[in-house]
């Protein structure tokens, strides 16, 4: 692919697909801002995501069938892209999140020895 | 499966409309929004914290692109695109585009059609397991047959049966023969092919029955012993309706019953594919198959293909090789068997020396392959050669509008569209073409295979058969098509230099024009490669059908009859074959009547080995083809009897019971066996045994005739024995009616004497003996048609394209003809001069295709041999006429538009000029003229003279060498020494290197006294000691001409002006000239002053002309570029005007937004005018566009990159001074570069007074130099401030007095509206620069750009 990112990216981009998943799997369908808010909150105000990043990264999600995109209306009656896990998306998330424990569990004993 | 899901919703994205970029947009603002509203929530300045996330985005347009490229494919866009605009330009040219089309349609048809019969004949392999692996025996030497059936690759079973224990090389060998019986499954009879085979057949070709079971080796056990039939899956189906219970019936083969065993797979027919099997039997059946036969078990019964499956691993070289030994061994042991036939030593020797090859077998064994594959491939051969001229031709066309695009690609290229993009451009055109081409001839296709099918021989199963494998090879051809045809425009618009279009030094259309003529030349001979080969085929036919056939075929018809096949007792057919004859004989219509057991022009039929009592006992070489024949079979073809007589009812008498009893010989055979006396008499017997009987007379000997075939010479020597009158052989046989009238007339009254014998005997093939020659010739004569087709098609093809290419020479070069018609030029010159244009590509064109017809004739040489016969193939009276005739219709092709622009009036050859131009140049001409003319008709010498000059000028090839050629013409004939032109230039009248002014001495001399005046040393020295006295000015003067040494100086007077002086030296020998010779230059004068005249008015009117077109396509380009309104801000308001000058100049302006609340304003002024500036302007906006969008720079970057790239794009050729200043709106502070400008001005309120400062930092202009330093200059700006930017025009601004506006005009007028809003500024300014300038004329744009901070 001509537009493929730089390879720094690509690993965040892992990290950052599982935890859109993980966003909307917990609080049901959310549009961009609200999910970026909710990463920032997460994470005390540590993970700021841009929009350049967060938007390629919801409309390559919504390519591969794991989160839908609909248009609805805020709560102060804005219109908003509303993104919601798919069924495939669940099963995809389940996957990356033992992937990740498991990834998790190698890199903490590789780092600190046996837990 | 994701990387398909993710593909397809991207695909989906591309082609749905619904989620475009407002979607994206919409997105993106909402999240900016609630950015905002959050900051605002905490406290924070809500702006700084959407400027940040936008900061962080890279940028709207950033993020914007990224979401793009994310959401389709950026390719499958730009393909669309291109698509999208071939099919524009496509559709814009209509003619253009059904001629490409249609010539590409035309190869690829002819090309997809005769690949469909190529495929079927020669390239399909057997539907069997592992086909590769088969290989076919064959016998190489001599093989001392004593009985021959069939075609080549011959073999006997016994050998067959042997092969199969070649266990070594083989997974087991099997053998075939094909042949035709009469068939029967029901009542009715069918004539089908057969295929005898050994029992081994069906299990080494490894293919399953659809139905019961194959034949197999326990069919191989005693002749006529194993009955069993399998039918083809067709036949079954067909004729049978598929019934499941067919395993087991009784049918009749011949008259014999057999048992259906099985049914052969679907599509399976046997070796031969091209004329396939519908039944299978035994080989041990063959005398119940082919009447006659009874050998399947004789070793010297050659009848046979032997085929084997090597073993995996072998190749056929290798079974080849391993094969010899024991071949050696059985050659040896079959030269002891008692049944070997006694022979000369050589004859043995040749024997023993013989060998067994093992050939490629994938593809059975086909006649129709054997004698079509030369034919076919050389069609096929022709076809390519055709589509690669329809290739070369839409390529000429596509290059012949390529020069009419000339323009429209430049300005792309200048306006950012990369060589890439362009060439895919051109090839995504081609490749549309094609493609419509190729639809359309995959339409045609069916119909060449159809007219092919016409020229094969019945009875094959070939059909105009469209399926995957052709669709493909036309899939195939349409790219190569595709891409070959834009190859040659694409290369060249890659060549096309932008800096030279942009700077005005285009040589793009001289160059077009070689490339096409290149093309047309490579069209050319391609045709001459094309012609010359339908040249020798129909030479070759020409050949055949003239060459003496010992026969006479007129009036004679001929019809097979086999009363056996319909369903009468065998033992009733001579009964009724007889019958038949006498009736026939009978009809009024026949004249005479005969009949042998094979037809003329067909197969051989079998031969047999004699043994012949010469002046020794001999034995014949090879089998003597034999034919049966009746009475008064020579006469009634016409063939001439030499000796002898022809057979009568005694030889028949008993003939069952005794054998034949005579025979009758022909010329060859009595040449070759009896050394050319008189055999009448002599005997001969039947076999080479040595205990065979000379029982045989010979009665008779005929002359040769071509019985089997037209083409070879191979087996000349024939016998012919009596048809046999009763018994079980000669079921069937051949009639032949020499009929009186026309034949076609004569078929019904041969049905109707059919009739009466046997109403329900068909007659089969009847058909004139004429007809028959015809068919005997049919792969000559498609060969001859087809490439006499083909031949013509690309003569149209190339001279359409010659005319197309010569047209737009004639079309470049109108004026040039027109000037030198008016010059006294004749037609006839005028046409030769585009001739002689011509003739340089056709000469090119002939060279280049004898050189590739005489290689390919010298390459393969064999080959050519066979397939053109007996003419030679390098034959040079053939290459001659066709390059004649090539030669001839070219330059007929070219004759047409070089006597159309003869033909214009020379007034009218500069059509592009304004008429009253025109009108005046006529009556100059026209006076000159009659002028001329009469001065002609008073001096034989002048006369002489002018001719001279006029030739001497129709030689050169420009004006200015047309001038200097007449100038020497003119000093030859009149033997001056020197001979000097001095031609008026504004103050001046001057040459080269000599110059004399036009208020001077001699001028006006010459103006006064309007003759040739003669020079002396005496005058010249007279002159100077006047002129030291009296007018010192006229010192210089009179001493340079003093020192040419002329002798005599004459005006050249053209309407009341003198247009130019000859200066000529003495004649050689003397001093001065004679009346007679001044005479002589006064007449020559007259043509040297039209002439120089006319250089001077068509370089003017090509001038106007370019200068006329420029303007409109510049003032187009600046319309385009220049932005259509100032963007809207806050915190300032911005303006601009332009009021462009009458010749358009080169002023630019432009507004961008930049990211983080900052705008740009830009004004350049661009060196030069008319299109070169306009493409610079277009260059330079667009490098501004990208490089202020794209990347965060300061001015003094951005101005270092532009710089770099306009001298680049223009070789330091052009360049252009800019002024580039980003306003940050928010901080209020102004960052900028000044390139060259003249310094923008900030005008600034201090308290009451106003104060404006000159913004100069930054460096030289943009383009000059390759790499330049550029420093930003920083103001910080307050409320209430003017930023003024402008182009030299405004300050250079005159009244019609003269008067520059000037700067200080300027700043005094800025003063006064200081704190002004833009708009009010912008109105104010341009109506004073307006009304300064008033009715005086305007030189150069004056632009203003101005941004007023609120």
């Amino acid at each position: 692919m001509s537009n493929a990112p730089s390879k720094k990216a690509d690993v965040l981009q892992g990290t950052l697909d599982l935890m859109v998943l993980q966003t909307l799997d917990s609080l049901g369908p959310l549009h961009g801002y609200a999910i970026a808010a909710r990463f920032e909150q997460v994470s005390g105000g540590a993970l700021r995501l841009n929009m350049g990043t967060l938007y390629p990264a919801l409309m390559r999600l919504e390519q591969r069938g794991l989160i839908r995109g609909t248009w609805d209306t805020t709560e102060t009656n804005r219109k908003a892209r509303y993104y919601a896990l798919t069924a495939t998306g669940r099963r995809q998330l389940t996957r990356e999140k033992q992937a990740w424990d498991q990834m998790a569990g190698i890199i903490h004993t590789l780092l600190h020895g046996k837990a | 499966m994701r990387a398909l899901r993710e593909w397809s919703h991207r695909l989906w994205a591309t082609l749905s409309p619904r989620r475009r970029d407002d979607d994206l947009e919409e997105e993106l603002r909402l999240h900016l929004d609630l950015v905002a509203e959050d900051a605002r929530r905490r406290g924070d300045d809500p702006d700084e914290a959407v400027r940040i996330a936008r900061i962080e985005a890279g940028g709207g347009a950033r993020a914007m692109d990224a979401m793009r490229d994310q959401r389709g494919l950026p390719w499958l866009d730009d393909m669309a695109r291109d698509l999208g605009y071939a099919l524009r330009t496509l559709r814009r040219n209509p003619g253009f585009t059904a001629t490409a089309m249609l010539s590409l349609a035309l190869g690829i048809g002819a090309n997809t059609g005769i690949f469909s019969l190529v495929d079927q004949v020669l390239l399909r392999r057997l539907p069997v397991n592992d086909p590769e692996r088969l290989v076919l025996l064959n016998w190489k030497g001599s093989s001392l047959p004593v009985v021959e059936m069939g075609d080549s690759n011959l073999m006997s079973y016994p050998l067959c049966r042997d092969l199969q224990e070649q266990e070594r090389f083989f997974d087991g060998a099997f053998c075939r023969h094909p042949g035709q019986v009469n068939f029967s499954a029901g009542r009715e009879y069918d004539v089908v092919s057969v295929e005898l085979v050994s029992g081994s057949y069906f299990r080494v070709l490894g293919i399953r029955p659809a139905l019961g079971r194959f034949i197999d080796a326990s069919d191989d056990q005693h002749p006529g012993n194993h009955p069993a039939v399998v039918i083809s899956y067709d036949y079954w189906r067909n004729r049978l309706g598929g019934a499941q219970d067919v395993v087991g019936r009784k049918v009749l083969v011949n008259r014999s019953p057999m048992t259906v065993v099985g049914v052969a797979p679907s599509g399976f027919g046997g070796m031969d594919a091209a004329e396939p099997a519908t039944l299978w039997l035994p080989a041990m059946m063959a005398r119940e198959a082919t009447i006659e036969f009874s050998r399947v078990l004789n070793r010297r019964a050659f009848w046979m293909h032997g085929f084997a499956r090597l073993k995996p691993g072998v190749t056929a070289e290798a079974a080849t090789a391993g094969l010899q030994p024991w071949f050696k061994a059985m050659l040896d042991a079959d030269t002891r068997r008692e049944d070997f036939p006694r022979v000369q030593p050589e004859q043995q020797r040749a024997f023993l020396a013989s060998t067994l090859e093992a050939l490629p077998g994938d593809q059975g064994w086909s006649r129709l392959r054997a004698r079509m594959a030369q034919p076919l491939w050389a069609l096929m051969a022709g076809t390519i050669l055709l589509l690669l001229l329809a290739c070369l031709n839409v390529a000429g066309l596509m290059l012949a509008r390529g020069a009419e695009r000339g323009q429209e690609l430049t300005t792309r290229m200048a306006l950012g569209a990369s060589r890439g993009r362009i060439t895919r451009q051109l090839i995504v055109e081609a490749l549309f073409i094609a493609l419509a081409g190729g639809v359309v001839g995959l339409a045609v296709a069916p119909l060449v295979s159809r007219a092919l099918l016409y020229f094969m021989p019945q009875g094959t199963n070939l059909a105009p058969v469209i399926d995957h494998r052709i669709f493909l090879f036309a899939a195939g051809a349409t790219l190569v098509a595709g891409v070959l045809s834009g190859l040659a425009p694409a290369f060249q618009a890659s060549r096309r230099p932008l800096a030279a279009s942009i700077t005005g030094r285009s040589t793009a259309s001289g160059a077009n024009v070689r490339f096409r003529k290149a093309i047309v030349a490579a069209q050319l001979a391609l045709t001459l490669v094309l012609l010359a080969g339908a040249g020798l085929f129909v030479q070759t036919l020409a050949r055949l059908y003239t060459r003496e056939r010992g026969f006479d075929s007129s009036r004679l018809v001929m019809f097979r009859a086999d009363p056996a096949g319909t369903g009468s007792p065998v033992s009733d057919a001579p009964r009724v074959m007889l019958a038949l004859l006498q009736t026939l004989q009978g009809a009024p219509i026949a004249e005479r009547v005969s009949l042998a057991n094979n037809g003329l022009l067909g197969s051989a039929g079998p031969g047999r080995v004699l043994t012949i009592d010469s002046d020794r006992r001999i034995v014949t070489e090879r089998p003597v083809p034999m034919l049966r024949i009746g009475a008064d079979y020579f006469s009634t073809l016409g063939v001439k009897l030499i000796a002898g007589r022809e057979f009568n009812e005694r030889d028949t008498v008993d003939l069952d019971r005794t054998g034949f009893r005579s025979v009758i010989v022909n010329e060859s055979f009595v040449r070759r066996y009896f050394g050319g006396l008189n055999p009448v008499g002599r005997r001969v017997g039947i076999g080479n045994l040595p205990d065979t009987p000379l029982n045989v007379e010979v009665v008779g000997v005929v002359g040769d005739f071509r019985r089997r075939s037209l083409h070879d010479d191979s087996e000349p020597e024939h016998m012919f024995v009596p048809f046999a009158r009763s018994g079980a052989v000669a079921g069937d046989g051949t009639f032949f009616v020499r009929v009186r009238g026309k034949p076609a007339a004569a078929f019904a009254a041969i049905r109707k004497a059919v009739a009466e014998v046997d109403p329900a005997l068909p007659l089969i093939g009847l058909t004139t003996v004429d007809d028959q020659v015809m068919r005997a010739l049919r792969s000559e004569l498609m060969l001859a048609t087809l490439s006499t087709g083909f031949g013509g098609a690309a003569l149209l093809l190339s001279v359409v394209g010659l005319f197309g290419v010569m047209s737009f020479v004639v079309t470049q070069r109108t004026q040039e003809i027109g000037m030198r018609m008016a010059l006294g030029a004749t037609r006839s010159a005028a046409i030769w001069l585009i001739v002689r244009d011509a003739l340089v590509t056709i000469a090119a064109a002939a060279a280049l295709g004898l050189a590739i017809a005489l290689t390919v004739a010298f390459a393969f040489p064999d080959w050519l041999n066979t397939a053109v016969d007996g003419v030679s193939p390098s034959d040079l009276r053939t290459f001659a006429a066709t390059t004649t005739m090539l030669a001839a219709v070219a330059l007929a092709a070219c004759v047409i538009p070089a006597g159309r622009a003869a033909a214009l009036s020379p007034m009218v050859a500069i059509r592009e000029q304004p008429e009253s131009l025109w009108r005046a140049a006529r009556l100059t001409v026209g006076r000159a003229m009659r002028e001329l003319t009469a001065e002609t008709g008073t001096s034989l010498a002048s006369g002489t003279l002018t001719a001279a000059v006029a030739g001497a000028m129709h030689r050169a090839d420009s004006f200015p060498d047309a001038v200097e050629l007449a100038l020497a013409t003119l000093r030859d004939r009149v033997g001056a020494r020197f001979i000097l032109l001095l031609e008026r230039a504004g103050a001046e009248y001057r040459s080269r290197d000599f110059a004399i002014p036009a208020n001077g001495l001699l001028i006006n001399r010459l103006t006064h006294y309007p003759h040739p005046l003669a020079l002396t040393a005496g005058d010249f020295e007279a002159w100077g000691r006047w002129a030291d006295e009296l007018q010192p000015a006229y010192r210089a003067e009179i001493a340079r001409l003093a020192g040419t040494d002329a002798r005599i100086a004459v005006p050249l007077w053209s309407r009341q002006e003198l247009a130019g002086v000859l200066l000529l030296g003495a004649p050689a020998g003397r001093e001065a000239f004679t009346a007679d010779e001044k005479g002589l230059l006064s007449a020559a004068a007259d043509v040297f002053a039209l002439l120089i005249e006319n250089v001077g008015l068509n370089a003017r009117a090509l001038q106007q002309e370019k200068l006329r077109r420029d303007l409109a396509l510049a003032a187009e380009v600046q319309r385009r570029l220049l932005p259509a309104e100032p963007p809207r801000c806050e915190t300032a308001t911005l303006a601009a005007f332009t009021l462009p000058a009458r010749t358009v100049g080169g002023d630019y302006y432009d507004f961008l937004e930049l990211p983080g609340e900052r705008m740009a304003i830009a004004v350049a002024d661009i060196a030069g005018k008319g299109i070169p500036a306009a493409l610079l302007m277009s260059a330079l906006q667009a490098s501004l566009r990208v490089l202020a969008a794209e990347h965060d720079l300061s001015p003094s970057q951005l101005a270092a990159r532009m710089s770099g790239f306009l001298h680049e794009s223009t070789a330091g050729n052009s360049y252009a001074t800019f002024f580039y200043a980003q306003l940050d709106v928010r901080r209020r502070r102004l960052q900028y570069v000044n390139a060259g400008h003249n310094p923008p001005y900030l005008v600034r309120r201090i308290g009451t007074g106003v104060e404006i400062a000159e913004l100069t930092e930054g460096g030289t202009v943009l383009g000059l130099f390759p790499h330049v330093e550029y420093q930003d200059g920083h103001v910080d700006l307050c409320p209430g401030d003017l930023l003024v930017a402008f182009t030299d025009g405004v300050t250079e601004a005159r009244n019609e007095a003269g008067e520059e506006f000037g700067d200080e005009r300027l700043q005094d007028l800025l003063r006064e509206v200081a704190g002004s809003p833009a708009e009010t500024v912008s109105s104010i300014l341009s109506d004073r620069v307006r009304q300064w300038i008033g009715a005086a004329e305007q030189h150069d744009d004056v632009t203003f750009v101005i941004a007023a901070v609120n």
